[in-house]
């Protein structure tokens, strides 16, 4: 089909909306999707399921215990971490102009491309960027959060263009296959599985404070804890 | 709730339904597909991902860093016909606004970003300069010769509305888009006044009957004409310009010009790859994409001002919104950076 006219004027506050008009205003004009369509098969598919290395590094990572609540306002006011500071765009254009710009970086490419076929979904690479972004004081949580939506197009066009067959999300699952008994019993059972497994591993971590990380928790405050033991009331303990 | 715990609540809410709003795009894209071209009978999720990936890329970085992608996005009819309309658009104010001014930024992105980002996929190995560019074999898999796009047609001359491929199909040896790309799949541009030569697979002077018969064109004795180093054509014992290279002509060169007045042999000799380059190298059909009208019809600036005015947007303060979509301000400026460099017309 010959192309009729040019694109239709559309200003849209989400990309998915415009997305959704200009493939409508396409097709009345005309332009085929063929040579998209038409492309052979992907040549890499993303890896799906869980490793053995990467659940002990998740193990690993949760065993290592949190911030003690309410760390961060014990600091010097001088000393400020970075998302405390003015950010450095407030502007969301701005913004999506230096991280697409950094995104687009070969090495940043080959990076997104190799982590896209290691499995992990566009939506998982798209809020670590922009959690990155903010943690390192470049943009406030607003910018952070109407950015993800172009960042997510933004990395599908790059896998798109890598041949890669992506997942979108975590939990992706092939749509159009049709999900029979059977399989959900499967899923449900290899989740069952993971989640023991997780589970065990956590619980089989007795604590031992003579190991307890110095850099966590101060000698000074581990010795205190040794000598007084049950003595030590909780802060949030009945009072007397 | 802590700024962390708030920011991951909203994270999650925020990702689960934007994958949700993509998905539920690709469907609608599967319906609109099947509805518009009713031989598409059955449209895959992710290839309806693919056309709103393609799009949605395009939108975001205003097309012109995808377009740099080369490859699938860049020459793939949506897009060309997303991005050919846009480079219509050769500067405007909206308001007292200078609009190129202000979306300055993404005019940088367009340029600067683009060309990096082959070279990256290049890198893994998931791609290749010449399948990313475009080029196609239409040599031998053990004498490749590539060319740009086989499927361009000639804009004028003796070849005009033929392909390359079908002049290549004929009787031609030599072939050249101003580009040839060696069987390392490196890009290399043919100097003006120089041919490739696909018999010999070099790039070579424009020499022999062809030289003869341009000089002969243009009212000199023979052989008293040579090839300059950058193309121009000049006096072979002084040196002395005779048809000097110049921008303003129809190839970039007099005797690219000059060939594609003549219609005579131009596909039997070596200097057919010379024509050819000079035909196709400023060919602005070519960027534009394969299939495309050869005029874009203007997109007024009012038709712009309109589109933010009917959504209550003002147009002074266009840069501190995030829009997307054809009629975006930053979608608009974008391309090729044109909007910087030509004269505006106020509104």
């Amino acid at each position: 089909m010959a192309i009729k006219k040019n694109p239709k004027l559309i200003v849209s506050t989400s990309v998915s909306d415009a997305v959704a008009k200009i493939a409508e205003d396409a097709v009345e004009s005309g332009v085929s999707f063929d040579d998209l369509l038409n492309k052979e098969e992907k040549i890499l598919k993303a890896k799906t399921g869980t490793d053995e290395e990467t659940l002990n590094e998740v193990v690993n990572l949760k065993s290592q215990g949190s911030v003690i609540p309410g760390q961060s306002l014990i600091n010097p006011t001088e000393q400020k971490y970075p998302w405390e500071t003015p950010p450095t765009f407030t502007n969301p254009r701005e913004a999506l102009d230096n991280i697409v710009s950094l995104l687009l970086k070969p090495e940043s490419v080959k990076s997104i491309a190799g982590a896209l076929v290691d499995g992990v979904s566009v939506s998982d690479l798209a809020t670590t960027i922009m959690y990155a972004k903010f943690f390192e004081g470049e943009i406030n949580p607003d910018v952070m959060l109407l950015l993800i939506e172009p960042i997510i197009y933004v990395i599908m066009g790059i896998a798109e263009e890598a041949n890669i067959d992506y997942n979108l999300e975590p939990d992706d699952v092939d749509e159009d296959k049709e999900e029979t008994e059977i399989d959900v019993q499967k899923n449900i059972e290899e989740f069952n599985k993971e989640f023991d497994k997780i589970k065990n591993q956590v619980s089989k971590k007795n604590i031992n404070l003579e190991e307890v990380n110095e850099n966590i928790l101060p000698k000074n405050l581990l010795d205190k804890i040794k000598s007084k033991g049950s003595d030590i009331k909780s802060l949030l303990s009945k009072g007397e | 709730m802590g700024l962390f715990s708030s920011i991951k609540k909203a994270f999650k809410k925020v990702t689960r339904g934007i994958g949700k709003a993509v998905k539920s795009v690709a469907k609608g894209i599967k319906n609109i597909v099947k509805r518009g071209f009713k031989a598409v009978t059955e449209l895959d999720i992710k290839e309806a991902l693919k056309i709103a990936a393609t799009i949605g890329a395009i939108v975001v970085t205003g097309g012109s860093a995808i377009g740099a992608f080369g490859g699938s996005l860049a020459t793939s009819t949506v897009g060309s016909w997303m991005v050919g309309a846009s480079n219509a658009i050769t500067g405007f104010t909206i308001g007292s606004v200078p609009v190129g001014a202000v979306f300055k930024p993404f005019g940088y992105l367009g340029k600067a970003v683009g060309s990096t980002v082959g070279a990256a996929t290049d890198l893994t190995g998931i791609t290749t300069k010449a399948g990313r560019m475009g080029y196609t074999n239409i040599g031998t898999a053990a004498s490749p010769n590539f060319v740009v796009d086989a499927d361009k047609t000639f804009k004028a001359g003796a070849f005009k509305g033929d392909t390359l491929a079908s002049v290549k199909g004929g009787t031609d040896t030599a072939f050249g888009l101003g580009k040839a790309v060696n069987t390392a799949g490196e890009v290399y541009k043919i100097p003006a006044g120089r041919v490739f030569d696909a018999a010999t697979g070099t790039v070579v002077d424009v020499s022999g009957s062809k030289l003869a018969e341009l000089t002969k064109e243009l009212g000199f004795e023979a052989g008293s004409l040579k090839v300059g180093t950058t193309g121009e054509l000049v006096n072979a014992t002084t040196g002395e310009i005779i048809n000097a290279v110049g921008s303003d002509t129809l190839t970039g060169s007099k005797i690219g010009d000059f060939a594609l007045s003549t219609s005579a042999g131009v596909a039997s000799s070596v200097a057919s790859g010379y024509a050819q380059a000079s035909l196709m190298a400023g060919d602005p059909i070519g960027s534009y994409g394969a299939g495309l009208p050869d005029e874009q019809a203007t997109l007024s600036a009012q038709e712009i001002g309109s589109a933010y005015r009917n959504i209550n947007i003002p147009v002074t303060e266009a840069y501190q919104n995030l829009t997307y979509g054809t009629g975006d301000l930053g979608y608009q400026a974008s391309f090729q950076g044109n909007l910087f460099t030509q004269p505006t017309v106020a509104i």
